[in-house]
């Protein structure tokens, strides 16, 4: 079987981030993902 | 750096580091055996389902608790006038304009006090700052304002994000409401679909917040806050991100014998992570992937994994070798 170059595979035009990553910095809401990322580790440890 | 007088005596002094040691056990050990949070622990252990719904019951209960906040508060004010090295061991949660410290974490939900500045936030408002964003995390809460701090709020709302979300349905998030909030009101927030922007504080605001763990939306979505358009969505799922960079590592690592592991968690992973793994796979194992991506090109639920599934079998195998 041919190997494939993982760069010429198309990707979905829907791209979505990793957990805990964010595009611009939240205006002073409810979210903080220093707060979430935290949180996971802290119960992943617990 | 400058190193204080009374800093250096501490770091000479190896007794008084485990007299703050000491003390930071003990101030957790009162914490934990408080009436309200073995009351919280109980409750949630007597929960048969666990839901959203309950659990945020369950920290509501505490959280009206306001008495355990002032004594936690008063005691850790003691401790430090005593000790200025006395840390409790609370994980720090800290954005730019907000400080908490997590009280209580469980699988399910998590309570935590929180302290946003005013003149942080209005710094950060009057600040040359770039885009912004109004995020909806995807979690369900409850906020309790014990300091209002005089705020007020803008609250918004947008389209649920579901397993079949995609860029150009994302549409935009709308202003709902603007209002005041006093000392001790509650909000109940569905991260789901809604999210809050504190417009303006005139001091600083203090409260405990409850989220909600189970029951999420698959993504946390923003959107930009000036023309409001969809800025794009990250997983909620910890679980799925970590196995897509597993995947990877495994590919740049040539373990083809990984392919049968990768292509079983493709059936049970969102439609992001199903692509993501599907491509891994398909540069790692040609062969293994064939049938996966035959498919997702048939049947896959999300109608763009299946476009770029057929796509793709036409791109590298043409229409023979993927109908074989």
């Amino acid at each position: 079987m041919k190997k494939i170059d993982i760069a010429r595979i198309p990707e979905l035009q829907t791209s979505i981030g990793m957990y805990g990553s964010a595009k611009q910095k939240e205006v002073a809401g409810p979210m903080c993902l220093g707060v979430m990322i935290g949180i996971s580790i802290l119960i992943r440890c617990a | 750096m400058f190193v204080s007088a009374e800093l250096t005596a501490w770091l000479d002094d190896p007794q008084r580091q485990v007299d703050a040691r000491e003390a930071a056990d003990e101030f957790m050990k009162r914490w934990t055996s408080r009436a309200g949070v073995r009351e919280l622990q109980h409750d949630l252990r007597s929960l048969k389902i666990r839901t959203a719904d309950s659990v945020l019951a369950a920290a509501r209960r505490f959280m009206s608790r306001t008495d355990e906040f002032r004594d936690l508060l008063r005691d850790f004010s003691a401790a430090a006038a005593d000790n200025p090295f006395f840390r409790p061991h609370f994980l720090l949660l800290a954005s730019d304009v907000a400080t908490s410290i997590l009280l209580y974490a469980d699988p399910d939900v998590t309570v935590s006090m929180g302290v946003t500045s005013a003149d942080a936030l209005a710094a950060k408002k009057s600040g040359g700052r770039g885009s912004g964003s109004i995020a909806f995390s995807g979690l369900r809460s409850v906020f309790h304002f014990l300091k209002s701090g005089n705020a007020t709020l803008t609250i918004w709302e947008a389209p649920e994000s579901g397993d079949t979300f995609a860029d150009d349905q994302g549409g935009h998030c709308r202003l709902v409401e603007r209002r005041r909030i006093a000392d001790g009101e509650t909000l109940a927030l569905d991260g789901r679909t809604q999210s809050f922007v504190i417009e303006h504080a005139t001091s600083d605001m203090v409260y405990i917040q409850a989220e909600a763990l189970v029951d999420r939306a698959p993504l946390a979505v923003e959107y930009d806050d000036r023309t409001l358009d969809l800025v794009g969505a990250t997983s909620t799922d910890e679980v799925s991100s970590r196995t897509q960079m597993m995947a990877s590592l495994l590919r740049l690592m040539g373990r083809k014998d990984a392919a049968p592991v990768i292509a079983r968690l493709i059936e049970r992973a969102p439609f992001y992570a199903r692509w993501y793994l599907t491509r891994e796979l398909l540069a790692l194992d040609v062969e293994a992937a064939l049938p996966v991506l035959g498919r997702l090109a048939e049947a896959d639920p999300h109608p763009e994994v299946r476009a770029t599934a057929a796509q793709t079998l036409a791109l590298f195998f043409g229409e023979d070798e993927a109908a074989a």
